[in-house]
């Protein structure tokens, strides 16, 4: 799976097939259809292990913190941008390819950007915002999902740490207020 | 916004093949300058920012459910589409975001706000669009314009002026 997200990062979903994948990763044709029965599987399996991967890794960072919501925001998103480091590849091919998949990615797609609102939810108690429209975490995330895939697709995954002060302060902004956003994003 | 163009229905039909560029491109290129003009056209007679903000989100929320064959091709299709979709689609935001970057010029202290400010409102209303499209049921998108003017306010002018426009568009 390794060799297969490397791939279709590199080259985009489009334009890779089930021959490059097999080629990539040095295993027999027969050994692919073994495990998948399509390019299509071959990537979901990516995506999936991928963005359980990160979701896993921003989950604990939140919970393991015990400070006040702003700090735990600002600890997830540094998580976050930490996993896309890590392993820039699998996030290009699951942010910046996933919707080049077509329709069959929708479901998944709506269920990561359900997944980290749920984590960001989880503080609403704490900022006190209970006038805040119930959507708001999901537009949040969104937001936050579409300058990834930007600054994915501008080749930049080694700089996206230099992200993080920003994400931080739009992030918290309509639950904390500027100042306090401000705050924990300089922290 | 509808451009007229068979290969925006073409699209929908059967996606994206090898050797479409020429034709994407061009439906393409037709549709944003439609899009685009309307936007002006909605935004023009409003002097303030946030004003002119709301009128062109409602614009832009309109021509969604007028044309959504048109809006899926532009804000769903291209995607599907690969590197021409996705170079397309950055373009068209670059331009997005320069017209929400026009509120600076209202900010008294404009550099205190983040340069990326714009890049993510658009990104947030983007994501609302494309999530629109994808979708085959759940909140329609025209309820959830004041929550994307709220959250635009806030970004340029602090929570408490967004609250107040939240109040004010509902």
């Amino acid at each position: 799976m390794t060799a297969a997200a490397r791939i279709i990062a590199e080259r985009g979903y489009r334009q890779v097939s089930v021959t490059d994948i097999v080629r990539e990763s040095r295993i027999a044709r027969t050994r692919f259809y073994e495990n998948f029965g399509s390019k299509e599987d071959c990537f979901f399996a990516v995506y999936d292990a991928t963005t359980a991967a990160i979701l896993e890794r921003v989950s604990e960072a939140c919970a393991e913190s015990s400070e006040p919501f702003p700090k735990r925001v600002s600890a997830g998103i540094a998580a976050l941008l930490g996993a896309i480091e890590a392993d820039p590849d699998a996030a290009r091919a699951c942010l910046v390819e996933g919707p080049a998949v077509g329709p069959a990615i929708n479901e998944r797609f709506e269920k990561l950007i359900g997944d980290f609102a749920a984590l960001l939810r989880s503080g609403r108690e704490d900022g006190g915002s209970s006038e805040l429209p119930e959507t708001v975490e999901e537009t949040v995330v969104g937001g936050l999902y579409w300058l990834l895939y930007y600054a994915l697709l501008e080749g930049r995954p080694k700089k996206m740490s230099r992200l993080r002060p920003q994400l931080v302060e739009f992030s918290l902004i309509p639950f904390v207020g500027a100042e306090a956003a401000g705050t924990a994003a300089a922290g | 916004m509808s451009c007229g163009d068979p290969y925006v229905r073409e699209f929908q039909e059967r996606g994206y093949r090898p050797g479409d560029e020429a034709r994407f491109r061009a439906a393409w290129t037709k549709l944003e300058a439609a899009y685009l003009a309307r936007l002006l056209q909605a935004t023009e007679p409003f002097s303030e920012w946030r004003d002119r903000f709301h009128a062109g989100a409602a614009e832009t929320v309109r021509l969604v459910e007028a044309f959504p064959g048109e809006a899926r091709f532009l804000a769903f299709g291209a995607l599907a589409a690969g590197e021409v979709g996705q170079e397309h689609r950055r373009a068209l935001a670059d331009r997005l975001v320069e017209l929400v970057e026009t509120v600076r010029e209202e900010l008294p202290d404009p550099d205190a706000v983040p340069a990326i400010t714009g890049a993510w409102i658009v990104a947030m209303f983007f994501d609302r669009v494309y999530r629109a499209c994808i979708r085959s049921e759940g909140p329609a998108l025209r309820v959830e314009l004041p929550e994307l003017t709220f959250l635009a306010v806030s970004a340029y002018f602090g929570t408490e002026a967004g609250l107040e426009e939240l109040l004010r568009r509902r």
